[in-house]
């Protein structure tokens, strides 16, 4: 928790679902070439505990033995002897964290790039259902968590235990009477710390909650400044801002003074068991059957005890924290592909044709069907242009024609041959698409425009830049097409970004284009750019489209209308012109002739 | 660069001073305790050892009991007094600077990119040692740890001066080993929070950037990306780890000589000095292991100064930028007439956007801005909704300079519905309102109904954050809704049509007149319908005004008119 002064409580995610063993067998191959050194550390963490607890052995020899007897050598041995466990305790410590810490950093990333890898083989629209925030989190996070659960929190557990036991063992050994006073009161800490921690748990997440709450109205009101002051409504938006810090804080500070209090109440059976070793053993040392030196090391064991409690419980929470971490990483890694591999692939058509769909329907739930028996082909070096509805099922035709998604019944045919059949690898590179998602990643122009294709020259992207009209923009960046994309382009116009994408599919030179038309309006200059480049994009090459400008669709060969999941007229401008139908009508709508006229 | 960072932080406490106090004092008073508890050990010792007194013994056992007692019950209250004062300054210096960049000038939010802002005034001021964790534990840390050194060697000097300077003799040693190393630790951590970053700026692309990723068979090459930033980090990583558990290990070694030294020199001294008892002995024991984390936070404090200097930088670049300047005037006038006179605007005394613009709206009147796009609409609506100030002519209400209102006056008469609607978490009631208590449920369900939202989104629906569970045309409809709730003077709107299907439209058109009888109406639009119903088009080509007069005049007079409705056929 960032506002305390102790760490590592924070972050309540779901609890496990997953039992404990099993998630230690499913990590099991993260950690296994690192096994050695994880063994090897968590024996020297339990050496270096060995030895801090046997330093208050050494003091009380030096108390019993080697003062009383006034044995001068004896007591240098003594502390020639506690230097060597100090030193050694310290150096097995400090080998221990280094080789555990060194291990987990490698097992980590060795999760991280498996979940990254098998993001890239899950479908699109997995990866378009979830937020990017939560995917991040999922590689960044949540391995980190699984692997702390098998390093870090595994040592700690195990040496919270090794002091405990450790500790109580020797007490057990020196006199039975002070052992009895701890393993009286050690249970009852044990037990409110469990308790402690239980009640806790839900009031951390309620304050994460609250406080993702105080930062999402920032995240809405400042980026909406300029609004706001327009319409007047600044103080009231500050207003809100404050309401939600002063319920925040309200709650973490009450939350603050409960945890510590009752933590340090729990501490103050620290103080209640050396006050009673002590009261008792005055009248033991009396009797002659205690000695000063035994009950100063009680002391000292006493103070050793009771962070490894609240370091135990504390771990308790940790290990269902990282179940939760497990449970998502598993979940995802055990997830197939949306789109599966034949085991023979087809060999795809050197020069491919007819792209044509036969009766295929599909649906994301079931009883739900986005697309009900479509049929319908695009020839080779045509243009067929999708119109219609938000919602009508244009962008599930489009995901399936790149195989993004396979349909539910129906079959889609390249040149006769079942889309299923061959690599979705292979099959994709046939297509250049185009998106409204205008992404650029943030590496060189070069490589944005050649989709990251290295055998793909530069003179050839120059030369789609050039077609398109970006040569020149380009060549005034700072180092021409090696320049890297600050921020994903967002310094470049809307319409240049879409003049990047068409330059991107030109320079790919792709069989087959696949454009989802922007509905964004643009200046007349670039938007006579983008049209040209269009033009020249299209050509003889065998095109669908999602179309929203006339001009496309007018273009087109043939135009299909798709409403409620099926095409409901279809033909070229003039003859769904002269049907008058639903097509008629948008049409209308947007050359402003009132279709109701 | 402390100076700087406390100085900046001065203010704030003053604030807190009630808190500041409260946590200081706990500071001295759990520090005084603390120290107190080995001399009270050393006297049990010295009673049950040497000269054999179990009565003085068992008082000391409950001053140990009764000190046991307060030093739990203030440790129990620093930490969270201290996280309290944490919190309340966050408060005061987030409030502080979200007034301040809720008030900017215009051109401030385009220097300025909104997650970047988000970042500034939440990870900058709430993460794990930044400006609100220093603001009260990052300060009174130290001092609590210099206290400890204070009273532990003052209590050490008084029981032997000579084991005290024998044994404190590593501790200059330390600091500067410490201080030296400072730079290298804070060198290391940066290295590992940039490749950090990288990390997640490179997933946060390749994921949002899926769709090409996929449709153009780049999954090999940003594997290949992705294997070399983890690669980096990696290194990075490993060498923090190093790094620390060296550090540690080795300060926490030299530390400990100082306890060598008393095992050796202490049990020496009880053998020969009478003076020095078993329970001396001890004490020195119990405070010399206690220095090791005294030491280590006051090393400490130096780093997270580091790390606070850089985000109140961040905060001071905020608070630098200049505020736009409201006036306080107010307008009783109902349906005041809007006046623009020979206006100019230039971003950045750059090329002018608007040049010269005169145009009225008064009491009842609908005027439509045409014009291609980027040919000036925007900014002008801008101007009149009092966002940007013009550098030439001048706008009134009524003959008031629009500068010299209120916001909240000027809003009063002139409503705004922005091209991209803007919704907040919240009810759709709420977001109609924003708040103004003025308006009543009804005029609500009115506006509603007017927008064409009534029966398809009710008042009490959410509408979650920025509006994502309504789909577009909904959002658009309650801003709509919004800007026509207060009844305002005059109505202006950013194209906001083209959200609505041409029936829509229609029924819209009528209905506010029906609503708002008397309200005068700004539109700009691309729609050739809204321009038909206008009772004047003010057409606009390259920040002026190229024409102006009905649209079934301009049809005929203007060839050129016809073309900035049916571009897209044209082409």
């Amino acid at each position: 928790m960032w506002w305390s002064d102790h760490h590592g409580l924070d972050d309540s995610e779901l609890d496990s679902r997953l039992p404990t063993l099993e998630m230690l067998r499913r990590v099991g191959p993260y950690i296994r070439p690192h096994r050695w050194a994880f063994l090897l550390s968590f024996a020297l963490s339990l050496v270096a505990v060995a030895m801090t607890l046997g330093q208050p052995l050494l003091f009380k020899r030096i108390i019993d033995v080697n003062v009383p007897a006034g044995d001068l050598k004896g007591l240098f041995y003594s502390a020639l002897f506690y230097m060597a466990l100090m030193i050694g305790s310290g150096l097995a410590t400090m080998a221990a964290t280094i080789m555990l810490g060194k291990a987990g950093v490698i097992a980590v990333n060795t999760i991280k790039r498996d979940l990254f890898s098998h993001f890239m083989r899950l479908g699109l629209l997995w990866m378009e259902k979830h937020p990017t925030g939560t995917l991040v989190s999922r590689i960044e996070s949540d391995s980190q968590r699984l692997v702390a659960l098998t390093s870090t929190m595994m040592m700690r557990i195990l040496s919270a235990l090794g002091v405990l036991i450790g500790a109580l063992t020797i007490l057990a050994q020196v006199d039975l009477r002070l052992f009895a006073v701890a393993g009286l009161i050690i249970p009852v800490m044990v037990g409110g710390t469990f308790l402690l921690f239980r009640w806790l748990r839900p009031r951390f997440r309620k304050e994460r909650a609250l406080y993702a709450r105080l930062t999402g109205v920032i995240a809405e009101f400042l980026p909406a400044s300029r609004f706001l002051q327009a319409a007047g409504r600044v103080n009231w938006a500050a207003g809100k801002i404050r309401d939600e810090n002063v319920g925040y804080n309200r709650f973490t500070v009450r939350l603050a003074y409960i945890e510590y209090g009752v933590w340090h109440g729990l501490g103050f059976f620290e103080v209640i068991m050396t006050v009673t070793a002590l009261w008792l053993g005055t009248s033991w040392i009396a009797q002659g059957n205690i000695t000063v030196g035994a009950l100063v090391l009680f002391a000292q064991y006493v103070a050793q005890v009771y962070w490894p409690i609240i370091a135990l419980s504390e771990q308790l929470a940790e290990i269902q924290r990282a179940g939760g971490a497990a449970d998502r990483i598993f979940d995802t890694l055990d997830k197939d592909p949306l789109v599966t591999v034949p085991k023979l692939p087809v060999v795809l058509p050197q020069d491919p044709g007819e792209i044509r769909f036969d009766n295929v329907s599909f649906e994301y739930e079931e009883g739900k069907p986005v697309l009900r028996d479509v049929s319908f082909s695009l020839e080779g070096g045509k243009t067929l242009a999708l119109v219609g509805p938000t919602g009508g099922g244009k962008s599930t035709i489009v995901n399936m024609v790149c195989r993004f998604m396979d349909p539910s019944e129906g079959h889609i045919l390249l040149d006769g041959q079942d889309l299923r059949h061959f690599h979705p690898l292979d099959l994709r590179k046939l297509f250049g698409l185009v998106f409204q998602d205008l992404y650029l990643f943030p590496v060189s122009v070069l490589d944005n425009l050649r989709a990251f294709r290295a055998d793909i020259p530069r003179e050839r992207v120059i030369e789609a830049a050039k077609t398109s009209g970006l040569h020149e923009l380009i060549m005034a960046f700072d180092k021409g097409y090696d320049t890297v994309f600050e921020s994903r382009g967002s310094n470049l116009s809307y319409g240049q970004r879409q003049l990047m994408a068409f330059t991107r599919a030109l320079a790919v030179d792709p069989p087959i284009l696949v454009l989802d038309e922007a509905t964004s309006s643009v200046d007349p200059g670039t938007e006579r750019k983008i049209q040209q480049t269009l033009e020249r994009l299209t050509q003889g090459r065998t095109t669908l489209v999602v179309a929203h400008r006339l001009s496309t669709i007018r273009r087109a060969n043939r135009i299909l209308v798709v409403e409620g999941g099926r095409i409901s007229e279809s033909g070229s401008h003039e003859e769904l012109m002269e049907r008058d139908g639903h097509y008629a009508y948008l049409v209308k709508l947007q050359t402003g002739e009132d279709p109701d006229a | 660069m402390l100076k700087r960072v406390l100085r900046w932080l001065l203010p704030y406490w003053r604030r807190s001073r009630g808190i500041m106090t409260l946590v200081f004092s706990l500071t001295v008073f759990a520090i005084a305790t603390r120290t107190l508890y080995p001399v009270i050990f050393k006297f049990i010792i010295d009673h049950l050892s040497g000269d054999f007194d179990p009565k003085s013994a068992k008082h000391w056992i409950m001053a140990l009991f009764g000190m046991g007692l307060v030093r739990e019950l203030t440790q129990a209250f620093l930490p969270s007094s201290r996280a309290w004062l944490n919190l309340t300054n966050s408060l005061h210096i987030r409030m502080g600077h979200a007034e301040t960049v809720l008030r900017k000038r215009h051109d401030f939010y385009s220097r300025f990119r909104p997650g970047d802002l988000v970042t500034r005034l939440t990870d900058d001021i709430d993460q794990f040692e930044k400006i609100g964790w220093y603001s009260g534990s990052g300060v009174f840390r130290p001092i609590e740890a210099i206290l400890t050194l204070a009273f532990s060697l003052a209590v050490m000097f008084t029981l032997d001066w000579r084991l005290t300077l024998a044994s404190t003799l590593p501790l200059p040693f330390i600091v500067w080993g410490l201080a030296r190393t400072e730079s290298i630790q804070q060198k290391r951590y940066e290295e590992r929070q940039k490749r950090t970053s990288e990390t997640v700026e490179s997933l946060e692309s390749i994921i949002s950037g899926a769709r090409i990723v996929k449709g153009y068979v780049m999954e090999e090459a940003q594997n290949k990306i992705f294997d070399k930033v983890l690669d980096k980090r990696e290194h990075a990583e490993k060498r923090v780890i190093t790094l620390q558990a060296m550090l540690e290990g080795i300060f926490s070694l030299m530390n400990q000589t100082g306890l060598i030294i008393v095992l050796f020199l202490g049990g020496y001294f009880v053998l020969v000095n009478p003076e020095f008892t078993l329970g001396d002995f001890y004490a020195f024991v119990a405070y010399l292991s206690g220095l090791t984390m005294p030491l280590w936070t006051i090393a400490w404090f130096f780093v997270s100064t580091n790390v606070t200097n850089t985000s109140v930088g961040r905060l001071e670049e905020l608070g630098k930028e200049p505020e736009r300047r409201p006036g306080v005037l107010e307008l009783p006038q109902r349906h005041p007439p809007l006046h623009v006179r020979d206006l100019s605007f230039a971003y950045d005394e750059g090329k002018p956007i608007l040049d010269g613009i005169s145009l009225s709206v008064r009491a009842g009147e609908t005027i439509a801005l045409v014009g291609p796009v980027a040919c000036g609409k925007t900014t002008l609506l801008g101007c009149v909704m009092g966002i940007l100030k013009p550098q030439k002519g001048s706008i009134d209400l009524a003959g008031r300079d629009l500068f010299e209102l209120s916001d909240e006056e000027r809003s009063r008469h002139l409503a705004y519905a922005p091209q991209e609607p803007i919704l907040f978490s919240g009810k759709v009631e709420e977001n109609v309102t924003l708040g103004r208590e003025t308006i009543s449920p009804e005029q609500v369900e009115r506006a509603m109904e007017t927008a064409s939202l009534g029966g398809e989104v009710g008042p009490g629906r959410d509408v979650g954050q920025g509006g994502r569970d309504l789909s577009g045309g909904q959002r658009g409809r309650v801003s709509l809704a919004r800007a026509l709730a207060g009844t305002p003077s005059i109505l202006v709107l950013d194209d906001v049509t083209s959200a609505l299907d041409a029936k829509t439209e229609k029924r819209f058109w009528d209905r506010v007149r029906t609503l708002l009888p008397d309200s005068g109406i700004l539109v700009s639009t691309h729609r050739e319908a809204t321009a038909q119903r206008a009772d004047r088009v003010v057409w606009l080509q390259d920040g002026a005004i190229l024409h102006e007069g009905r649209h079934d005049d301009l049809l005929e007079e203007h060839p050129g008119y016809q073309k900035l409705f049916a571009m897209e056929e044209n082409d």
